[in-house]
């Protein structure tokens, strides 16, 4: 769900956020026009400044954890680990999904 | 639109620094790296790299509105805006090893992170982008935390334990302090500007890890927020 598809990932107006963030990170005023509508039909307008304020922060938490290229705590690995063997990432040479 | 207060507030002070003297870097060359990220999303090379599954193989020049800013800048500011995903090792060593200095790139990276984070709120919600400020004459400071040290990032970071002198400030030590907190801390101004981004738009970095419904008025809620945060991630190829 997080990587691409229509659905909602059981979160409430899941379908207008994933749409109004797709459309911030494309930059395309052609995009952003209709998905902040849609998004605000949905949560209201303070939702959306909220929704474009957690969207702008990740710009800088994605980049600052790239470009220092900080490891990934002991303890997010193990419970990555466990995610994985649960839904079975681990089961495929390549990680993907079964 | 309404906009919260301390929303606009962070990002006065982030275009009030981005004039002003920094560590490492002029006004004037930390308002030129905010003229050359805003440039980087149409330079040719970048998108021919990006497409590319060996952007290291994608030779030539990038697009530059800054032609007197050294190579490795452009290249460090470009692949940042538009491959931050595929950052490597190898690729820092390489950039470091042209001569850029390891706080210089960690000023730039803060630099970069931080004008990101206005020019997409902005964008998001169909605002024009701020105009670059007027850089600030004076010198820049050249201040580097006598206990930053190699903790297996990149580059040196501050320790929780190795807050000192004047950055005993950067972070919350009461609770357990996550690894990208400690990113820019080689510049401990860049933290400070990344702590008061992250309490205005989401949450301090130490409160990440328990936040609740209950502690905070946000108009969405914590699984909304994180099905935000999750998908510029995934946009970003974040590893983390």
């Amino acid at each position: 769900m997080i990587r691409s598809g229509a659905g909602d990932g059981g979160v409430p107006h899941g379908q207008a956020l994933l749409a109004f963030v797709d459309a911030a990170m494309e930059r395309d005023p052609g995009m952003t026009g209709p998905a902040r509508a849609a998004l605000t039909e949905a949560i209201g307008e303070a939702g959306v400044v909220d929704a474009a304020a957690v969207t702008a922060m990740f710009q800088l938490n994605t980049r600052a954890a790239d470009a220092a290229g900080v490891p990934l705590e002991d303890g997010s690995q193990e419970m990555r680990s466990r995610l994985g063997e649960r839904l079975g990432f681990e089961a495929r040479m390549d990680g993907a999904a079964p | 639109m309404w906009i919260r207060p301390d929303l606009t507030a962070s990002h006065d002070r982030v275009w009030q620094q981005l004039a002003s003297p920094g560590t490492w870097l002029t006004g004037a060359e930390r308002v030129a790296v905010a003229r050359e990220l805003r440039a980087a999303d149409d330079c040719p090379l970048c998108r021919e790299r990006k497409a590319s599954l060996s952007p290291a193989a994608v030779r030539g020049r990038h697009a530059t509105v800054c032609d007197d800013m050294p190579t490795a800048r452009v290249e460090l500011i470009h692949k940042l805006v538009t491959d931050p995903g595929r950052i490597t090792r190898s690729w820092v060593t390489e950039l470091l090893a042209s001569g850029l200095q390891d706080a210089e790139y960690v000023e730039i990276a803060g630099l970069v992170s931080a004008v990101m984070v206005v020019d997409t709120f902005h964008a998001a919600l169909g605002l024009p982008l701020r105009p670059l400020p007027d850089p600030e004459p004076g010198e820049p400071t050249r201040q580097r935390p006598r206990t930053a040290a190699s903790g297996g990032a990149y580059v040196p970071t501050v320790a929780p334990d190795a807050l000192a002198d004047d950055y005993t400030d950067l972070y919350d030590t009461r609770f357990f302090v996550p690894n990208v907190h400690r990113a820019f801390s080689l510049v401990p101004d860049a933290t400070r500007v990344a702590n008061h981004l992250m309490a205005s738009h989401y949450f301090p970095y130490e409160h990440v890890p328990r936040y609740t419904d209950a502690d905070h008025d946000h108009a969405i809620d914590k699984m909304q927020m994180e099905l935000l945060a999750s998908r510029v991630s995934m946009h970003n190829d974040c590893f983390y």
